[in-house]
């Protein structure tokens, strides 16, 4: 049962990070929870190389549409365009509302959204997503 | 095409065409005018031409008669029958004779135009007794010496003058002149006018006989009226025409063209009418006919007079024509300024119209006609109305953005209080004592309650935005929903009832499925404690592709006096206790049922119990 190395979470809701927190820690899934409070922020951290010229690579980003600075949308577009080994695993985009048809269909028109998701992540979706991507870490 | 062009062109279309019509008939006026004109005047111009010439003939006649009651006629009928000598006076016959030819000399002098003078005697084949003639060409008047004297007793003339009585003239037909038995030339047309002679009770001893050169007489009808003169016979023949070569043919040996050159004349000719006068349409002339008397015994000859009235009359219509045309242009200009005071206040409505400003009214100009007043009071309503529904689209865009933001952001902070209310419940949950738990349970209901208003409000608000029409068969659709609410319809017992009307039109497919899904689950909701639901779906059709459907359940029924309320949002009949609602589902419908320009109400159950939903929809157009 190999633990993920490490969960990106890219919100501005000091609240929400910590509820998705305990939410993956609970489920004991990761071995490290990284937060970002923008996406400028988080494009900056999957660029930048330790001493060792090795990028962070997170496996997993729960990616939050609505923040300050770079937005959801904006991260996705820039993201898009990061080498490939400063990309993560799997980008998963948390929208607000469950039912907003258009912002679901805009977030899985990007080749590198795996999955969406309603906010707040319950530890019923995580487990969906770890099904589907990552089934070994489902303890 | 503007206003002041279509009237301008419309008067001056009516002023040019009555202008010309004016002139028309005018002219035409002026023409038959100036054609009874010509014509009177040239029937004047042959009565005078005919007068002369009788007066002309018989002034001839008489001379022959003076000269059948001179001396020498009956002195030289005495003489003869008196073997030669006059008893009377012992005068002998060839003294007579040479004082006749005296007189005959003496007349020939003094009348230019005669050329002839005779006197025959019936005897020896009708022997001329003395002759006294000019010839043409020549001043000199002759006596014919006696041996050169002829018989002419086969002359027409003879026979002709020896058939009258007494005192009576003969004046023969017109023709050429012969010397000899030949025409002489150049031709010389004459007549002969001569009247019997004799002792008084015995028979006719003989005639006196003058032939006159009928030139004069001729050319004097030829001068007759302002334009051309014919003379014609009745055999067709000219004895007068412009071009002189085709005169006398009868005697040249020509046919006769006459009833060829002047058909329209020739009912005076043949008929013997008195007068006519005609037209010729062809040549532009008028003609006039009128037959002369000459020969004693035939048929007259035509005097034929024309005169050109086409072209000659262009310049009479003239003056006609000024007061016409000054008429016209008169109207013409009235016309115009008519046009630009009549357009003029249409202009200053539009020029009021343009300048008005987004929110201003309408400046009416003053002193407009009523109907233009009406059509500017229209326009100002119009104005207003249209102001009014920009307003109001304004307003319910804005509101409908307003509900989408304020749910779209409530639900955030919402989200999060549950949240955490759950973590407390989950950690500290147990350590609360008395009515603490409680509290957090009220708590996290309270904020369930506010995420499904929030997100009913939400809902409501994007009901049919960026919903595209399309054909909806509403029995299968029915059927859809009957299908996913099956789980609560058998937990209730339920029965559903579709109605085979039900229609199939063009509409927004998920809005008309929660339409239906919310009468449903609201009729299986709100049903009678201990009463098995029944709810029966029909629907018939209405003119102009409108249909009015009707759901009717057998449940409590809504009250008349709240029947109204239940469709506006958060409006609930019932305590939470008794029926879990968000107080939200009719005003989806009825929103529902205005996206498809229906209308939505309640009416009263046919039965004792229950409710009946109407609702019409109507078919949402491509």
């Amino acid at each position: 049962m190999p633990k993920l190395r490490e969960i990106l979470l890219v919100d501005d809701s000091d609240a929400d990070n910590y509820f998705h927190r305990r939410v993956i820690n609970k489920m004991g899934c990761a071995e490290a929870i990284t937060e970002k409070p923008h996406g400028q922020a988080a494009i900056d951290y999957l660029t930048t190389a330790n001493d060792a010229g090795v990028y962070p690579q997170p496996e997993l980003v729960f990616l939050d549409i609505n923040m300050p600075v770079m937005n959801g949308w904006d991260f996705l577009v820039a993201y898009q365009n990061l080498r490939e080994e400063q990309k993560a695993g799997v980008v998963v985009v948390m929208l607000t509302t469950s039912f907003d048809e258009q912002d679901r269909d805009r977030a899985l028109a990007f080749d590198v959204v795996s999955d969406h998701l309603g906010k707040p992540l319950r530890p019923e979706s995580l487990k969906q997503v770890l099904e589907a991507h990552f089934p070994d870490a489902i303890p | 095409m503007s206003l002041f062009a279509r009237i301008a062109a419309a008067i001056v279309s009516l002023v040019v065409l009555g202008t010309l019509l004016t002139s028309f008939v005018v002219i035409r006026i002026a023409d038959t005018e100036l054609v009874a004109a010509r014509s009177r005047d040239l029937e004047a111009a042959a009565a005078v031409a005919e007068t002369r010439f009788v007066d002309r003939v018989a002034e001839v006649k008489r001379t022959v008669t003076f000269l059948a009651g001179t001396p020498p006629i009956d002195g030289l009928i005495r003489a003869q029958s008196n073997s030669g000598v006059d008893p009377k006076d012992g005068s002998s016959d060839k003294q007579w004779r040479d004082r006749l030819a005296t007189i005959f000399r003496e007349l020939l002098e003094s009348q230019p135009y005669y050329v002839q003078a005779r006197y025959i005697g019936r005897a020896e084949g009708g022997r001329e007794l003395v002759r006294v003639e000019r010839h043409a060409g020549d001043t000199e008047i002759r006596r014919t010496p006696e041996k050169e004297l002829q018989g002419k007793a086969s002359e027409p003339y003879f026979e002709g003058t020896l058939s009258l009585s007494r005192g009576e003239l003969y004046v023969s037909p017109i023709n050429l002149n012969r010397e000899r038995g030949a025409i002489s030339v150049p031709h010389v047309p004459v007549y002969r006018v001569a009247t019997p002679v004799g002792a008084p009770g015995a028979p006719h001893f003989g005639l006196i006989i003058v032939n006159v050169d009928a030139r004069e007489t001729l050319s004097d009808l030829g001068e007759a009226g302002a334009g051309q003169a014919y003379v014609l016979r009745p055999d067709g023949h000219y004895l007068l025409h412009p071009d002189p070569t085709r005169t006398f043919g009868f005697d040249l040996g020509h046919a006769p063209t006459g009833a060829a050159d002047l058909p329209l004349v020739m009912p005076v000719v043949t008929e013997e009418l008195p007068l006519l006068t005609v037209e010729d349409e062809a040549s532009g002339r008028i003609l006039t006919a009128r037959p002369l008397f000459i020969a004693t015994g035939q048929k007259p000859v035509t005097l034929v007079l024309t005169t050109a009235y086409r072209g000659l009359s262009a310049a009479p219509r003239l003056p006609l024509l000024a007061p016409v045309l000054l008429i016209g242009a008169l109207s013409l200009a009235l016309g115009l300024f008519a046009t630009r005071w009549l357009v003029r206040p249409v202009t200053k409505l539009t020029k009021a119209v343009d300048q008005m400003t987004d929110t201003g009214g309408l400046a009416v100009p003053r002193g407009l006609a009523p109907e233009l007043q009406n059509l500017a009071e229209t326009l100002e309503h119009s104005i207003d109305a249209l102001r009014a529904r920009d307003r109001l689209e304004a307003s319910n865009r804005e509101l409908q953005q307003f509900a989408y933001l304020a749910s779209h952001d409530l639900r955030e902070p919402i989200r999060t209080i549950a949240s955490y209310l759950e973590l407390l419940d989950e950690d500290y949950g147990e350590l609360l004592e008395g009515d603490g738990q409680d509290f957090i349970r009220f708590m996290r209901s309270s904020t369930v309650r506010m995420t499904t208003l929030i997100d009913g409000l939400l809902e409501h608000a994007r009901l049919g935005s960026g919903a595209t029409a399309e054909s909806v068969d509403t029995h299968e659709l029915l059927g859809e929903v009957v299908a996913d609410l099956a789980a609560s319809i058998d937990a209730k017992e339920a029965t559903v009832f579709l109605g085979d009307e039900l229609p199939r039109l063009r509409g927004y497919r998920l809005e008309l499925r929660l339409l239906f899904q919310n009468l449903l689950s609201n009729a299986l909701k709100f049903g009678r404690e201990g009463v098995a639901p029944e709810v029966r779906f029909e629907a018939e059709a209405r003119e102009n592709r409108t249909w009015q459907f009707r759901v009717t359940d057998n449940g409590p029924g809504i009250p008349e006096d709240k029947r109204d309320r239940v469709f506006e949002i958060f409006q609930r009949l019932h305590t939470r206790e008794a029926a879990e609602g968000s107080g939200i589902g009719l005003a989806h419908c009825r929103k529902i049922v205005s996206l498809h320009r229906g209308q939505m109400w309640i009416e009263d159950p046919p039965g004792e119990h229950g409710a009946r939903f109407c609702f019409t929809l109507h078919e949402v157009e491509s």
